[in-house]
């Protein structure tokens, strides 16, 4: 029996030893991920000044993004020339860079540009997906196209989460005082880059969507002041249409995920409130999808197109409804107090997004699409209309200042959020802006 | 419900950046073919030393395998050289030393009897050491637990259910200093084909090559209780700093 206990003891010792230390990480820290990026090497001094451009559009993409923060270039110790041969990772182990983006561009013998670029782990010393990945533009003016497609690639190989950097913005651009506001569709890309009027102020717009491929834009126009329309702008051709006419208002339109049909509302003069209908592009042909005497309005599909989600006041206040495209199993998805305003489904599938108003505040908020886990991310005075980006981790909407008792002030302006309500950041527009919409992802 | 379709009017000229970023989609995004010629992405592989064809020249782009760091070089060096040096100070000079010692100065009685007493004593510290060095204390821990809880950034963006674990095990040298191809995923309930796979493994890995957890503050003297680590990342209990 001694022998026994002897023999047990010096046996769990041993493992003990064989075994090590045995630890619980319960604590991180969170904050956003250094990374280096270094300009694009050329020895040719006009390419290397669009290594340099577009080494700044992929800092900045990934600034904004909230989770990366990009080096000083000041304190990097290798140079360019020198990495482009032969990357000594101490020298960025010392900055505390995690990450390092390097990459060259040049011009092969058709005269075409080649941009290659290498993303390194520097901690673990390894160059990440084993290879250097190279790209042609098709000219030397879209090299801000590359910049951004290499901001998704480069965010999704980090965060494991597909970029929103290739996109675009369209949104109604407003000048002039609240009584006498001209507003105007516009256009940018999602750094504000590149930024276009699509119509020249003469008659109000309203509410502009992109159709999946990003290539149409459809809104409400008031080119016909007495009997506003929706319409369809297509950005290859400049030519706008009008989806049909109707005996009453159209408003409030969407794309269906397949580009096939429009989601819109519908006020029938006849009968004396708004419904929702869905209609065919390619024949025109519109189904109402509600029926009943309440107002629905602000329709938005679901990713799969198979459901709707709208708000109605058919309980007495606004209300978030789903129901399938037949119309049918319509039920109430919000739950708390307040009136409940332009629902739009994440891209995702995960969440709707929609504006609340509570209490003489405005909020931007988040729910399941069930209803639950309803939680607001933005308030004030005035805000109104998400729009998801592409990835469906970032939303997009506008704040309106409150007016002055001399009719000053006012004004509305975008801004940009991210999921968890932190990273809030205005979008600087050339006037002030209201209704933005994301595109989906260019490429 | 039918409505009148319309004739398209020309409201405003197409934007002309508008186009050029059409034509380019189809180009270069859509497409990833391995061909410089066809103006389409290029993969290339850095272990095949990538060739570019510029001015219909063929380059061949050098790129050297595993880089050894100067930095890195250097330690090993000096490393080296302490070595060398302590063991010929103990072998010439300490010896000499002694042998010089006993022939001038032969050791009286007194003077062993105290010798013996003297190690008697440090046999006594000796075994008191080996006893404590059977377990690291509470605060040896916490100092670890700290430095490696500094180390560890999560990874921001990414989607982390609750119950998520991952647990890592390492080999560790008496220096203190992490053996990076012993780092092992032992075990986590992350599904591999979830995209997030890799940006959380990564995160728990690189607690370990974070420069601010090399060397780990461990105590020297009990190498052999931490020898092996383990490292278990429990997310549902997990909290920012």
């Amino acid at each position: 029996m001694k022998l026994f206990l002897f023999f047990l003891i010096f046996f769990t010792l041993f493992n003990l030893r064989a075994m090590g230390l045995d630890l619980t990480i319960t604590q991180g820290t969170v904050k956003p991920t250094p990374i280096a990026i270094t300009d694009f090497y050329s020895k040719n001094n006009e390419l290397y000044k669009i290594g340099k451009n577009i080494s700044k559009v992929i800092s900045d993409n990934l600034e904004r993004s909230g989770l990366f923060l990009p080096v000083d270039r000041d304190a990097f110790i290798q140079s360019n020339e020198d990495l482009s041969k032969q990357i000594r990772f101490e020298d960025w182990k010392i900055i505390k860079s995690q990450y390092l983006i390097s990459g060259g561009i040049q011009k092969n013998s058709n005269d075409q540009i080649i941009v290659c670029y290498k993303l390194f782990d520097i901690f673990s010393q390894k160059l990440m997906g084993n290879k250097e990945r190279c790209f042609s533009p098709a000219n030397e003016k879209s090299w801000r196209r590359i910049a951004h497609y290499l901001s998704d690639i480069i965010f999704e190989n980090i965060t494991g989460e597909s970029g929103y950097f290739d996109s675009r913005i369209v949104y109604v651009s407003e000048t002039g005082s609240k009584k006498n506001k001209q507003k105007r569709l516009a256009i940018m890309d999602q750094d504000q880059a590149n930024h276009k009027f699509l119509t020249d102020g003469s008659y109000l717009v309203l509410t502009p969507r992109f159709s999946p491929n990003s290539q149409k834009i459809t809104y409400m126009s008031y080119i016909d002041r007495n009997n506003p329309r929706v319409f369809i702008f297509d950005l290859e051709t400049g030519q706008q249409e009008i989806v049909g006419e109707f005996p009453g208002m159209t408003f409030a339109p969407r794309f269906s995920p397949d580009g096939k049909k429009i989601v819109m509302s519908y006020a029938d003069p006849e009968i004396g409130n708004s419904e929702i209908y869905v209609m065919e592009l390619s024949t025109r042909i519109s189904k109402r999808i509600t029926n009943n005497s309440a107002i629905d309005v602000s329709a938005s599909f679901s990713p799969d197109g198979s459901n709707i989600v709208f708000n109605s006041d058919r309980s007495g206040r606004r209300h978030l409804y789903i129901t399938n495209l037949d119309g049918k199993n319509t039920k109430r998805i919000s739950r708390e107090q307040g009136s409940y305003y332009t629902p739009v489904w994440s891209p995702r599938g995960d969440f709707i997004a929609f504006t609340k108003q509570q209490e003489g505040q405005f909020y931007i908020g988040v729910m399941e699409t069930d209803g639950s886990n309803e939680r607001m991310i933005s308030k004030a005075f005035h805000v109104e209309g998400p729009t998801w980006s592409p990835n469906g981790r970032y939303l997009m909407y506008f704040k309106e200042e409150r007016t002055a008792e001399d009719g000053s002030g006012g004004g509305s302006s975008l801004f940009s959020i991210d999921l968890t309500g932190d990273n809030e950041r205005p979008i600087i527009t050339p006037l002030g802006g209201s209704d933005p919409a994301w595109s989906p992802l260019l490429h | 419900m039918k409505a009148k379709k319309i004739k398209p009017k020309p409201v405003s000229k197409p934007l002309s950046d508008t186009l050029e970023l059409n034509k380019e989609i189809a180009l270069e995004v859509k497409q990833k073919p391995k061909s410089l010629v066809n103006n389409k992405e290029i993969a290339l592989e850095v272990k095949q030393k990538p060739k570019f064809l510029v001015n219909n020249k063929e380059i061949a782009l050098e790129v050297k395998q595993k880089p050894k760091s100067l930095v890195n070089n250097k330690e090993i060096a000096l490393e080296v050289k302490k070595k060398q040096e302590s063991e010929i100070e103990f072998n010439i000079a300490s010896l000499l030393k002694d042998i010089r010692n006993d022939q001038i100065n032969p050791k009286t009685d007194m003077q062993k009897e105290a010798e013996e007493e003297k190690v008697k004593k440090t046999n006594t510290s000796k075994d008191k050491v080996s006893e404590e060095s059977t377990s690291l204390s509470i605060s040896e821990i916490d100092l670890v637990l700290q430095q490696l809880s500094r180390c560890f950034i999560a990874p921001l963006g990414s989607e982390i259910e609750k119950m998520t674990f991952v647990k890592i095990s390492a080999k560790i040298l008496q220096n203190r200093r992490v053996i990076q191809n012993s780092i092992r995923i032992v075990d986590t309930n992350i599904d591999i084909s979830n995209p997030f796979y890799g940006p959380i493994t990564r995160s728990s890995v690189n607690t370990f090559l974070n420069p601010d957890c090399i060397p780990l503050k461990l105590p020297e003297e009990k190498y052999d209780l931490w020898k092996n680590i383990t490292l278990t990342f429990d997310y549902s209990i997990m909290k920012g700093n």
